[in-house]
């Protein structure tokens, strides 16, 4: 609580003694305020939010052109199944970057490519950064081989990876999300468009970033997967194609209870 | 709303008032007692691009839990620790809520929660689900997901599958991503967020969730 002691007082000279002292510690009393002095939601409900989505590590992008784009890439293995799924040996030609066929809007590099430490107490405050991603997956179409009579066994996945360094993509396993397709197709046959979204939504911290390392971008990635049980037939090729997407960085100064 | 100083002036040629000068103080040290706003900082003072994060840093009025799990087992970036137990929790198939997160926050002056659950479903054909986030014991309807099954109106699932040979337009439902999000407007003290999930029509399991992951973020307002 900020308070005055002295006063310019009534039948006292008024001098510069007398108007400089209360002035001097009115200025003692701005120059420490306290957070109390503010006035509740003052801030929070007006001009600065929580969420500090205008610093420089806020980005966001989203592709703004709506045409459907395809993408052939594979994960080997793959095994998405109901006992989980493994990407760890990542085949060739393994995940491909969402945008990089030449759609515009490219949201491959998210961060501005400025370096950011993430963690409590790493030198850039952030302790968190919030990425949701959404991908319009539009369909599966088989362009080789007999997927049987049932393409369930087909997935689209996508995940986030993070950049460090200058060009070092590291996958957060966790972010990975998986669609199937509904057609029953066999090799050539016109895909049913399935038009729905994946979404993302993942809390990058310290722990998942390798250590000591900063991290200066964000991107989305897709591949197909085939599942393993006896309804899927056969080795096929598969493309994957995805319509709109976008991509949003909070970063978060926050503590983590 | 907060004062512009001075709030009386003092003009040359005239005897200033005691009273008026002692309320230019006073009005400053009320002021600053708990009512200063917006209206008292400088244009840009706070840095509205490139600088903000320097004033702020710790201040930010924001606390986070968070929960996830990660179902690759065997997956891990070199560096990192491989993800603890990773598990993907079927679902029974009774109708009822499971519950497949949970977390705890402490407000201490209450607030706003922004509450987030992502995660990646599966569910076998004619066999759906439904996903919602459940506060303090209420499940939150309005942010639920899901949708009708026409044979079980009494019991609205999310059905992303059709009998696999049907050419009907629609995902196939074996795999599929949602993303629920909230915002609750809480008191103060702790407050139990949970992810759940329900499917039905089966006594066997036919939905579970692989990777998924609670986030709550406690917003002061």
């Amino acid at each position: 609580m900020a308070s005055l002691t002295t006063f310019v007082d009534d039948g006292t000279a008024i001098d510069i003694g007398t108007v400089n002292t209360p002035a001097l510690a009115i200025e003692t009393l701005i120059n420490d305020l306290l957070p109390t002095a503010m006035a509740q939601d003052a801030l929070n409900d007006n001009h600065v939010s929580s969420l500090l989505c205008t610093e420089k590590w806020t980005t966001r992008a989203q592709s703004a052109n709506p045409s459907i784009h395809t993408y052939s890439n594979k994960l080997t293995p793959n095994l998405p199944t109901d006992s989980g799924y493994n990407i760890s040996t990542l085949g060739d030609p393994g995940w491909a970057v969402i945008d990089s066929s030449g759609s515009s809007g490219s949201i491959s590099e998210i961060l501005n490519g400025t370096d950011v430490l993430v963690g409590p107490d790493a030198g850039d405050r952030i302790a968190a950064m919030l990425v949701m991603g959404n991908v319009h997956f539009w369909k599966a179409t088989v362009t080789a081989g007999d997927p049987g009579p049932e393409l369930w066994e087909v997935s689209c996945a996508v995940g986030i990876q993070y950049r460090y360094g200058a060009s070092t993509w590291v996958t957060i396993p966790r972010s990975v999300r998986f669609m199937s397709n509904k057609t029953h197709q066999r090799t050539g046959g016109e895909g049913a468009v399935t038009a729905i979204d994946i979404p993302i939504c993942c809390l990058v911290q310290e722990a998942d970033i390798l250590p000591s390392q900063a991290i200066n971008g964000f991107r989305l990635v897709v591949a197909w997967t085939v599942g393993s049980t006896a309804h899927f037939h056969s080795s096929v090729d598969v493309d994957i194609d995805l319509l709109e997407h976008n991509m949003s960085v909070i970063p978060l100064h926050a503590s983590i209870a | 709303m907060a004062v512009w100083f001075p709030m009386f002036n003092i003009r040359e040629g005239e005897v200033p008032s005691i009273d008026e000068l002692n309320y230019n103080y006073l009005t400053i040290t009320d002021v600053a007692s708990g009512y200063l706003n917006e209206q008292n900082w400088t244009y840009n003072g706070f840095g509205l691009s490139t600088d903000r994060e320097d004033y702020y840093e710790n201040e930010i009025g924001l606390k986070i839990v968070s929960n996830s799990v990660e179902a690759d087992p065997a997956y891990t970036a070199a560096g990192l620790t491989p993800a603890a137990s990773p598990t993907v929790l079927t679902i029974p198939g009774t109708g009822l809520w499971h519950e497949v997160m949970t977390a705890s926050i402490d407000s201490e002056y209450g607030g706003q929660l922004w509450i987030i659950a992502s995660g990646a479903l599966f569910a076998e054909a004619q066999f759906g689900c439904m996903v919602a986030i459940e506060l303090n014991g209420s499940i939150i309807w309005q942010d639920a997901l899901g949708s009708g099954d026409d044979n079980d109106l009494d019991f609205f699932i999310w059905q992303p599958n059709q009998p696999v040979h049907e050419e009907a337009v629609g995902p196939q439902g074996y795999h599929f991503a949602m993303a629920l999000d909230t915002v609750q407007r809480v008191t103060a003290g702790t407050h139990v967020v949970k992810v759940k999930i329900r499917s039905g029509r089966d006594p066997s399991p036919r939905c579970a969730i692989m990777n998924r992951e609670l986030i709550v973020i406690e917003m002061y307002s």
